[in-house]
């Protein structure tokens, strides 16, 4: 017993790097930050009340569509909070703040019956990172503040491994689904089918992209298409291998970050920008600004 | 510290539990499944519904795919949440006032020569694309 949970306790707070956790956070509310800089969540008062299909939360709160001017004002919120994480000013308030509009506005989209699922998990890293000391290094707190000198301990390290976790059960997940659908046979036809769809869509909306001809390349040599599909589906369901060490982690992360540009390049879809935010916590980036800037590493 | 981190865990704990149930809603939102192209062989429609406007002089119908037209939701977004829709029984009269409000935005900035819209549904047929009417805002 004690045993297992010295293996627990190992797995959860080993140490970690506050500047690894400071530039992630840095570069995962920096990439949130473009991709919500141009939405215009006002929008959706102007949908037709038959579309509103509130998500739990709304139902729960009592929550009824939003009046513009209040999205309007909660999408500013949302945008400064957004750059004042990135920034790391009051950092712990700043995400607070950025968690409950994220997860006000984000929320919104499914409320209008939209499916694709590509931001909540977003929302969970920040939900995360709220709870974190993220800022204490590579922001503008750290500037005020005299330094701990200890700059790796378990406070961080359990910060880092959950989001690693996060990153993982989202592409576990999806094998899972795969095979509760499909069994193993998935990569049989999966991207093949996939494929179709996306292209029939394109042609009949006549919305080509700039991935329009490879996916039509790619649809066409079934093979291929099997391959991949095989390789992408054990891929996911070996994702968690990835937590229990560098040697699985520097195949199998590299490999997800290959899979989210691969569906972006198909199939037009930001799963890169969303999942991709959240994997930017597997890079030991302090690590790497030592070696790029001072010219050493740590061992 | 640790208050904090068990926080995280149990958050990561509903994550878990959420995205390995086999259960395609999104009530849950942000905790949810993640099919990613999961479904084989098993059309959502969306692709095969399509809306058309009514000329109001020459009656001929073409086809209104214009995002512009369909704010705030794209044609995308539309064409889902009605794939989504036609799940529900019945569905016939909140897609009918969803096209109904389309109209009305478009007429009210300023669009004209519009009588109608319909929704139909492209069913393939031996090599082609049968048309059949679902809804029409009259």
């Amino acid at each position: 017993m004690k045993n297992l949970y010295k293996k627990w306790d190992s797995f959860w707070f080993l140490k970690g790097s506050a500047a690894d956790l400071g530039i992630g956070r840095a570069l995962f509310f920096l990439t949130v930050f473009f991709l919500s800089f141009n939405k215009d969540y006002g929008r959706f008062t102007f949908a037709a009340s038959q579309l509103w299909s509130p998500v739990s939360v709304h139902l729960f709160l009592g929550l009824s569509p939003p009046s513009f001017r209040l999205l309007q004002i909660l999408s500013i919120i949302f945008k400064i909070s957004l750059l004042l994480s990135c920034l790391g000013f009051l950092t712990r308030i700043s995400i607070f703040v950025c968690t409950v509009t994220a997860f006000y506005l984000f929320s919104l989209h499914y409320s209008f019956y939209f499916t694709f699922r590509h931001d909540g998990v977003v929302v969970i890293a920040m939900m995360i990172l709220a709870l974190s000391k993220s800022g204490d290094r590579w922001s503008i707190d750290s500037l005020f503040k005299k330094s701990s000198g200890d700059l790796e301990t378990e406070e961080y390290g359990w910060t880092l491994r959950t989001l690693q976790v996060l990153w993982c059960i989202v592409f576990f997940a999806s094998a899972v689904n795969k095979i509760h659908y499909n069994g193993l046979s998935w990569g049989n036809e999966g991207l093949h089918y996939a494929l179709k769809m996306k292209l029939l869509s394109v042609y009949s909306l006549q919305n080509a992209f700039i991935g329009t001809s490879l996916a039509q390349t790619l649809y066409d040599n079934k093979f291929l298409c099997s391959l991949l599909s095989y390789g992408a589906h054990f891929s996911e369901l070996l994702m968690p291998l990835a937590l229990l060490g560098k040697r699985f982690s520097r195949v199998l992360v590299p490999l997800g970050f290959l899979m989210l540009l691969a569906i972006k390049l198909l199939f037009n879809l930001d799963f890169l920008f969303y999942w991709g935010a959240v994997g930017v916590f597997w890079i030991p980036w302090g690590r790497l600004y030592e070696k790029s800037f001072h010219g050493k590493g740590k061992g | 510290m640790k208050i904090r981190a068990y926080g995280a865990i149990l958050i990561l704990f509903f994550t878990l539990v959420c995205s390995l149930a086999k259960y395609e809603g999104l009530k849950f939102w942000p905790f949810m499944n993640y099919p990613m192209f999961s479904h084989v062989n098993k059309s959502n429609g969306m692709i095969y519904l399509k809306i058309y406007s009514v000329d109001s002089q020459s009656q001929e119908e073409s086809e209104f795919s214009k995002n512009e037209y369909l704010y705030p939701l794209s044609y995308f977004e539309l064409a889902r949440a009605f794939a989504v829709m036609m799940r529900k029984d019945p569905y016939m009269e909140e897609i009918k006032g969803v096209l109904q409000t389309i109209l009305q935005n478009y007429q009210k900035k300023g669009g004209e020569g519009i009588s109608e819209l319909r929704l139909y549904r492209l069913n393939p047929v031996a090599g082609r694309l049968e048309r059949v009417l679902l809804v029409s805002t009259k």
